[in-house]
C-alpha cells in the first residue's frame, strides 16, 4: 500500500446556476494575458451541448485519453510511438475555431466619437489579430438556449439514446438543460503527463496537483491531444502549454481556489482524499462496467488505522490526515456515494467528482396514444398530434426518476460510462433526502412513506440530515477543508532552504546571480 | 662531447643543403628550351603537329611558306575576328575544320615570331607522316577497343574510377548523352559529338595535353596518363557512335517527371497515413452558414 494524498473536488450540479462567476474569477487571476485569451481553465457548459472546445467528449475526433487493447491501456492519440510518429504533425489538435476566437470591443470609439446623427458603436475586434471580426462563437455560445440544433443536438452524449428519448429531451421546447462547470480533474492517471515528450508535466507529490513546468515545456502539444477533457491549452504567445493549477499558491496559503471561493451557488467542495498509488494501474485497466468501482476502491478510508500508519510512513503529515478525515469530498464520494467522476471511460481516474443533477422531477414525459383522446374532441377543437404524455403525478416514489424529463441514459453517458444503474441510486438518494426533509419541515408526508424512501436507498435519517446540511447549509470551512501545505517540507526535499532564503520574494523573478 | 656531435650534425646539414642547391642549378643547364619551343609545347601542340598530320587543327609544317607572317600573327591572335571580317583564307580553314573555333591566344608579336621560327626550324628535314595511331600501352589500337575499354573509359569519365594523378573527373564539367552515364556538368561543351567535330586524334590530343585555359589549369598538376587518354577517347568515340540510340529525353525533363511522379506517390502515402486526420474545425459548417459583415 503506497498511500498518497490528493486534493480532490466535488461539484454539486443541482446547485449550479450557470452564472460563470467561477470562469471570470479564474480568467481575472490567471488567463487575462496575451496568448491566453481563448483559454478558460474553468469553464461552464450548458448540457445538452457540444461544450468547449466543441465536441470535446467525442474522442473519435480528438483522440484524448486512454484506450484498452488486449487488456493493456495505452494513450489513444499520443504516447511513445504515436507521439514520435506525429511529433511534427499532431493531427488531432483542436484549432482556434474549435474553441472560439476571443474578442473585445473598441470601447474608445464610443468615448471619442464626434457628435453625429447616429449612435456610435463599439466594433468587436479579435484579441488574436487585433482586427475587426464577426463574432462567430464563444466558450458557451448556446448558454441558456438549450436544444438548438447546432449545439445541443450535436452533443456527443446523446449517443445510444433512443430517438424517443432524444425527442423527449427537446420536446418541451428546450426546457431540459443543466450546467456543467469544468476545471482540470487533476487525474490519478493523467494522460497529459504520460504524453509529454519533454517530461514537463508532473503530478505534485504532496497534493496531487498536475502542473506544467513552463521552463521545460517545448510546445509539442501532445498534452493538448492527450487530455480527453481538453484542459491543457497551448499559449500561442509564450509557446508553452498551460493548464489549471488548482490555484496552488492560494491552496498553500490556506485559501480555496478562486473559482471555488467565488462560487455563487456554493456548488463546490474541496478536500483531501487518501488513495493507494500502487493500484492506479489496476484501477485504470478495469473493465468498462467496473471502472467507477475500481476507482472508488483505491480511495482509502482515512479512519482506518492501517491506512493512517501507511500514510505516516509515506511522510503524509498528521494535519493532512486530519483534513482527509474531515473532507467533504470523502463524504460525498465514499461515505454517501453521491458523486461520480465525469466520463470515467476515458480511464484517467479524474479526481473531480460530480453530484448529478436531480432536475425537476415532478413531471416526466412518456409515450402515449393521444389519438383515442382526440377522437372524443369536437372536430373544431384544437387537436394535439404529438404522442407524448406530460405526467405530473407523484403517487409513485421512484417512477418519475426512471422516466425523468432528462433521460437517465444521458446522465449515464456523462457520469456512468453509459451505465444507468450507476446514476439511478444516486438520484433516488437525493430524492429520499428531499422527501425526508419535506416531512421534517412541512410534515405533509407520511412517516411510512419517508421510512420506505430512506430504507429503499439505504440511508439513515442522520445521514439524510448530514447530506442536507452539507448540501444546503454548509459554511465556508465545511465546504473547503484545506490542509496546511507544509510547503517548507516539500521544498526541503528538493533543495537546501538556506539557498532559497533571500533569493526569492520581492523584486526577483529569477534567483540573483552571485559573484562575477 | 655533446658540443662536437652537435657541430658534426650542423656540418652535415650544411653540406646536404649546398649539394641540393647545386643539383638544382645544374639541372637547369642540362636541358633548356628555346622560348618558341616552350610556347609551342605548352599551347599549340594540343591541336597542331609539325609534320605528323592533322589533329584538331591543320599540320603546321612549312606554314611560313603557305601564309605571310603578318596574316599568321593576326590569325593566331584572334582567328574569329578574321573569319567574321570575311578573310577568304580564314573562312576556308574555319569551314574545313568543322567550324571549330581556334581560341584567341594572348601572345605578343615577339612570342608569335618565336613560335613561327621554331616551327620553321622543326619543319626542315622532317618527313611528313600520317598521324600516329593511338595505342594503349599493351599495343591495343583504338579500332580494336571493345566494350571492356569503353567501360573503363566510361568509369573514368564519370568519376566512378579516379584518375591516376588525381585530376577531376570529366563529368564535373562535361556532359555526354549516354544512358550509362548520369548527366554531367554544363560548365564546358557537351562531348556527345566531340569525335565527329574534332576527330579521334583531336580529341585524344586535347585530353592528353589540354589547350583550353580552365582545363589546362585543372590538369597541369594532375596529368592524365596516356592509357587514360586512350580509354577516354575510346569511350567518347563509342558514345559518339551510339549517340543516336540513347534516350532522347534530356536529364532535366527526366528529373521533372520523376519529381512529379515521386511527389504524387509521396503525398499519396501521407494521405494514406493521415487519411482520417482532423481537417477542419468541428464548427466549420456552423460558421460557414453564419452571416458575415467583413
Amino acid at each position: 500500500m503506497d498511500v498518497r494524498s490528493q486534493i480532490s473536488m466535488v461539484f454539486h450540479l443541482d446547485k449550479c446556476i450557470g452564472c460563470h462567476t467561477c470562469s471570470i474569477a479564474c480568467k481575472n487571476i490567471w488567463t487575462d494575458r496575451k496568448g491566453a485569451e481563448y483559454m478558460w481553465w474553468n469553464n461552464v457548459e450548458t448540457k445538452p451541448g457540444t461544450g468547449y472546445p466543441s465536441k470535446w467528449e467525442d474522442q473519435s475526433i480528438y483522440r484524448g485519453g486512454w484506450e484498452k487493447n488486449n487488456g493493456r491501456i495505452s494513450l489513444k492519440g499520443s504516447g511513445k510511438f504515436k507521439g514520435l510518429a506525429n511529433i511534427f504533425h499532431n493531427p488531432y489538435l483542436p484549432v482556434i475555431d474549435d474553441y472560439y476566437e476571443p474578442w473585445t470591443y473598441k470601447y474608445l470609439d464610443l468615448i471619442e466619437s464626434p457628435q453625429q446623427d447616429d449612435q456610435p458603436v463599439a466594433r468587436p475586434v479579435s484579441l488574436i489579430t487585433g482586427k475587426p471580426i464577426d463574432i462567430k462563437a464563444g466558450p458557451n455560445w448556446d448558454d441558456d438556449l438549450s436544444g438548438t440544433p447546432d449545439y445541443a443536438r450535436n452533443d456527443p452524449n446523446l449517443e445510444n439514446l433512443s430517438p424517443a428519448e432524444q425527442e423527449a429531451m427537446f420536446q418541451l421546447e428546450k426546457m431540459a438543460m443543466f450546467y456543467l462547470p469544468r476545471i482540470c480533474n487533476h487525474c490519478l492517471n493523467p494522460a497529459c503527463v504520460a504524453s509529454c515528450p519533454s517530461g514537463a508535466i508532473y503530478k505534485r507529490g504532496e497534493d496531487g496537483v498536475v502542473l506544467i513546468n513552463q521552463k521545460v515545456c517545448r510546445a509539442w502539444r501532445m498534452c493538448v491531444t492527450a487530455c480527453p477533457y481538453k484542459k491543457s491549452y497551448y499559449n500561442w504567445h509564450t509557446g508553452k502549454s498551460e493548464k489549471c493549477i488548482l490555484c496552488y499558491p492560494r491552496l498553500e496559503a490556506g485559501l480555496a481556489p478562486a473559482c471555488m471561493h467565488s462560487c455563487v451557488g456554493r456548488i463546490r467542495y474541496l478536500g483531501v482524499m487518501l488513495y493507494d498509488a500502487d493500484r492506479i494501474h489496476e484501477a485504470a485497466s478495469a473493465n468498462d462496467n467496473n471502472l467507477i468501482e475500481s476507482q472508488l476502491n483505491i480511495i482509502l478510508d482515512p479512519f482506518d488505522e492501517k491506512v493512517i500508519e501507511a500514510a505516516k510512513a509515506n511522510g503524509i503529515a498528521d494535519s493532512t490526515i486530519n483534513s482527509a478525515q474531515n473532507s467533504p469530498v470523502y463524504k460525498f464520494v465514499k461515505e454517501w456515494g453521491l458523486a461520480l467522476p465525469l466520463h470515467p471511460e476515458f480511464r484517467t481516474l479524474p479526481m473531480l467528482f460530480y453530484v448529478p443533477p436531480l432536475l425537476p422531477v415532478m413531471a416526466s414525459l412518456s409515450e402515449a396514444k393521444n389519438g383515442a383522446q382526440n377522437d372524443k374532441l369536437n372536430p373544431i377543437a384544437k387537436r394535439w398530434d404529438d404522442n407524448w404524455l406530460y405526467d405530473t403525478s407523484t403517487e409513485e416514489l421512484w417512477g418519475t426518476i426512471d422516466k425523468a424529463r432528462f433521460p437517465l441514459q444521458y446522465m449515464a453517458n456523462l457520469f456512468g460510462s453509459g451505465d444507468t444503474s450507476k446514476i439511478n441510486p444516486i438520484l433516488k438518494k437525493m430524492m429520499a433526502v428531499r422527501i425526508h426533509r419535506r416531512s421534517v419541515t412541512v410534515g405533509d408526508i407520511s412517516a411510512e412513506k419517508v421510512n420506505s424512501a430512506l430504507t429503499d436507498t439505504g440511508l439513515t435519517a442522520e445521514q439524510a440530515d448530514a447530506i442536507y446540511n452539507l448540501t444546503s447549509l454548509a459554511k465556508f470551512d465545511e465546504r473547503f477543508v484545506i490542509p496546511p501545505a507544509h510547503r517548507e517540507q516539500a521544498i526541503e526535499m528538493l533543495e537546501n532552504t538556506g539557498d532559497e532564503k533571500g533569493a526569492t520574494g520581492f523584486g526577483f523573478k529569477e534567483r540573483p546571480a552571485r559573484g562575477s | 662531447m655533446l658540443d662536437t656531435s652537435f657541430r658534426n650534425y650542423k656540418e652535415k646539414l650544411l653540406t646536404f643543403i649546398i649539394s641540393l642547391i647545386l643539383i638544382f642549378s645544374l639541372s637547369s643547364f642540362v636541358y633548356s628550351q628555346s622560348p618558341g619551343e616552350t610556347t609551342f609545347i605548352g599551347i599549340c601542340q594540343a591541336c597542331h603537329t609539325i609534320g605528323k598530320g592533322k589533329l584538331v587543327g591543320p599540320d603546321l609544317i612549312n606554314i611560313q611558306d603557305l601564309r605571310p607572317e603578318s596574316w599568321l600573327i593576326k590569325f593566331i591572335k584572334s582567328s574569329q575576328s578574321m573569319v567574321n571580317s570575311g578573310d577568304s583564307d580564314a573562312v576556308a580553314i574555319f569551314n574545313e575544320y568543322n567550324k571549330t573555333i581556334m581560341p584567341d591566344q594572348n601572345l605578343s608579336d615577339a612570342e608569335i615570331k618565336d613560335v613561327l621560327s621554331y616551327i620553321k626550324q622543326q619543319s626542315t628535314g622532317v618527313v611528313v607522316t600520317e598521324a600516329q595511331p593511338i595505342v594503349l600501352s599493351t599495343g591495343l589500337t583504338l579500332e580494336e577497343a571493345k566494350s571492356n575499354e569503353f567501360n573503363i573509359g566510361r568509369n573514368l569519365f564519370s568519376g566512378d574510377q579516379g584518375l591516376t594523378n588525381g585530376g577531376p573527373a570529366c563529368i564535373s564539367c562535361h556532359n555526354v548523352v549516354n544512358d550509362e552515364v548520369m548527366s554531367g556538368g554544363l560548365l564546358a561543351l557537351d562531348l556527345t559529338q566531340a569525335v565527329t567535330r574534332l576527330g579521334v586524334n583531336g580529341v585524344h590530343s586535347i585530353i592528353a595535353t589540354p589547350p583550353f585555359p580552365v582545363m589546362k589549369a585543372a590538369y597541369i598538376n594532375h596529368q592524365i596518363t596516356q592509357d587514360e587518354a586512350f580509354y577516354l577517347t575510346a569511350f567518347l568515340k563509342n558514345a559518339d557512335f551510339v549517340a543516336s540510340l540513347q534516350e532522347p529525353a534530356t536529364p532535366q525533363e527526366r528529373f521533372l517527371y520523376a519529381g512529379i511522379i515521386g511527389g504524387v506517390i509521396l503525398f499519396g502515402i501521407y494521405g494514406g497515413i493521415w487519411w482520417n486526420r482532423k481537417r477542419k474545425s468541428v464548427n466549420d459548417s456552423i460558421f460557414k452558414r453564419q452571416l458575415k459583415s467583413i
